[in-house]
């Protein structure tokens, strides 16, 4: 049966790109793996493309992750462009705001192991548990108590991380 | 029956209890429903899977879904899967004059001005920018650049001078450039390598970028006319990339990159597919690379590119420049005669800075980035000079004048703002 790839785009890219996000931390990025993602499975035509996506998609992050850390002491942007954003940011207090809480959120889940955070992540972008298990190589069986597990745990460290803010 | 575990439960509320236990599905949901125990449970885990969601939901992002009309066009390409184009490093010929201990070296880091090697003090006076050894290219490789080049129509009073063997993406290919005033002043040349999917995508280009770059310098002093795309999103370009855009991966490109250096003088790097005429918007399987750089003669004009990049860091607290990396790499209190990038192609290696000391007399330092071997460098030429070199936070450091150890060490020093 042949794929209808409109479809699977329209259900999957948004997830994927959500799922890319929570990743890498920064949207452009998660886009351009999402598209990278999207591109390799158009030219490989998987039988089942969003597992598959997924899969790449999780790959990509991946050895996203490894060059960020060899390259970030080397970003540095430019004074132009760093005027521009703070230009373009519509209320300074609101958008440090919106920063921390994603810095929270970003060591919250820092504090889920690796896998049960992968099973989480794949649950939040929609992920069917058939699909998680596949993934993430467990049992279907197991899913649950994974999920459970990560859910309880990144509530418990998203709440310490404020307490912590509060102390500060 | 049994109550229901936690997961059982949490797979309840997710409504993938079939998935879970198939055809005890049914009895599962009839247990929960009618046992106190499970949904005192079923109550907690309820509040800690809305926790949950609210927490990841807080940070959903607006998500704007490209065509995938231009998704399918980059799949359509057809070639080899994507990789990253390797930086190299040069093991060609080392200074016969300098003694090292790098060995040694890396047990002293620690400390900064630790000198792990002295160079010999020969007998002439000059200061002249030392040029990384260009790696030898195989026949065929010449051969088929030597066509390419003609192929391009290239200006051939240009002398070429091939410094890459780089594989670009497929999806750098995926435009070439169309026109620019700089493709007649350019040149291409160059190889690709065999392109392997195990390679992340230009890692090792990404990781290279330092600030003080050829590439970098370009896109923050000049309009550049950058007919590329990112090996990312096959984007183009078009003219003056943001620096972030270029760090971010854009450096797997092809196309052509050119700027004024100073008056008639241009410095131009040429990217540009192999198998077609740059003048084409063809995709191709294989890259190429060539540089054509012309020696820097005004001082100022070197340092403009360099200005601009480290202007928003400033100066240091006692007026000393810094490097983005914290690293310093002029000594507070000389006058400046130029900064020069070091690289290959466009491929960073570090900067070559004169400065001139209190009695006149010429201050020669390389600053070498991270992963850059300082066995690249040519042997330099006997001069006169004393030389020492020392390992930094962000890569190598070599100092050369007609100055002792001693007082090597302690412009080192100096530089790092410790006297």
């Amino acid at each position: 049966m042949s794929v209808d790839w409109t479809e699977v785009y329209r259900d999957t890219y948004p997830d994927l790109v959500r799922f890319l996000h929570r990743k890498v931390w920064d949207l452009q990025r998660a886009e351009d793996l999402a598209q990278e993602a999207f591109v390799r499975a158009l030219r490989h035509e998987p039988k089942k493309p969003r597992p598959w996506l997924f899969q790449v998609a999780a790959n990509l992050a991946r050895d996203e992750a490894r060059t960020v850390i060899r390259r970030k002491r080397h970003l540095t942007l430019l004074k132009s462009e760093v005027e521009e954003l703070q230009r373009a940011a519509p209320d300074q207090s609101e958008t440090f705001s919106e920063k921390e809480r994603m810095a929270r959120v970003k060591e919250a889940l820092a504090g889920v192991s690796e896998r049960d955070r992968d099973v989480l992540l794949l649950w939040d972008a929609g992920q069917s548990y058939t699909e998680i298990a596949r993934q993430a190589g467990l049992a279907v069986g197991a899913v649950g108590t994974t999920l459970a597990r990560a859910r309880r745990r990144l509530a418990e460290a998203y709440s310490e991380g404020e307490k912590l803010d509060v102390a500060r | 029956m049994s109550h229901a575990n936690e997961g059982v439960l949490h797979a309840y509320l997710d409504g993938a209890l079939d998935e879970l236990l198939g055809a005890g599905a049914q009895a599962t949901r009839d247990h929960i429903a009618g046992c106190s125990e499970c949904a005192e449970v079923l109550h907690e885990a309820r509040a800690v899977r809305a926790n949950a969601i609210a927490i990841l939901g807080g940070t959903l992002p607006s998500v704007v879904m490209p065509p995938l009309e231009d998704l399918r066009a980059r799949a359509a390409v057809s070639g080899a899967p994507l990789a990253a184009p390797r930086s190299r490093m040069f093991r060609v010929r080392w200074a016969a004059s300098v003694v090292m201990a790098l060995g040694a070296g890396w047990m002293l880091r620690g400390d900064r001005t630790e000198i792990l090697g002295v160079m010999d003090a020969p007998t002439e006076s000059a200061v002249s920018l030392p040029a990384f050894v260009v790696p030898a290219v195989p026949a065929d490789v010449e051969s088929r650049s030597a066509s390419l080049v003609r192929e391009a129509t290239l200006n051939a009073e240009v002398g070429l001078s091939v410094v890459a063997s780089t594989n670009l993406s497929e999806e750098a290919m995926l435009q070439a450039p169309s026109t620019s005033s700089a493709l007649d002043r350019s040149v291409v040349a160059a190889v690709a390598e065999p392109i392997s999917e195990e390679e992340p995508v230009f890692e090792d280009v990404m990781t290279d970028l330092p600030p003080r770059t050829g590439l970098r310098e370009m896109t923050a002093d000049v309009p550049l006319t950058f007919a590329a795309v990112d090996a990312v999103d096959a984007k183009p370009f078009g003219t003056s990339p943001p620096a972030s855009e270029v760090l971010g991966g854009a450096l797997e490109v092809s196309g052509e990159v050119s700027r004024e250096v100073a008056g008639a003088e241009r410095e131009l790097v040429a990217l540009a597919p192999m198998s077609t005429p740059v003048e084409e918007n063809r995709s191709v399987e294989e890259g190429v690379r060539a540089q054509r750089a012309m020696p820097v003669s005004s001082a100022r004009e070197a340092t403009v590119g360099l200005a601009l990049v480290d202007e928003p860091q400033g100066q240091g607290r006692n007026g000393r420049k810094r490097s983005d990396d914290g690293g310093a790499f002029l000594v507070p209190g000389l006058a400046l005669i130029s900064i020069t990038n070091l690289g290959e192609g466009v491929i960073p290696l570090g900067a070559h800075v004169l400065q001139t000391l209190e009695d006149g007399q010429v201050l020669e330092m390389f600053h070498l980035l991270e992963g850059v071997d300082p066995n690249g460098l040519e042997p330099f030429p006997e001069d006169g000079k004393t030389g020492v070199i020392t390992p930094r936070e962000d890569g190598w450091l070599i100092m050369r004048a007609n100055r002792s150890v001693e007082e090597l060490k302690a412009l080192i020093a100096r530089l790092d703002g410790i006297s």
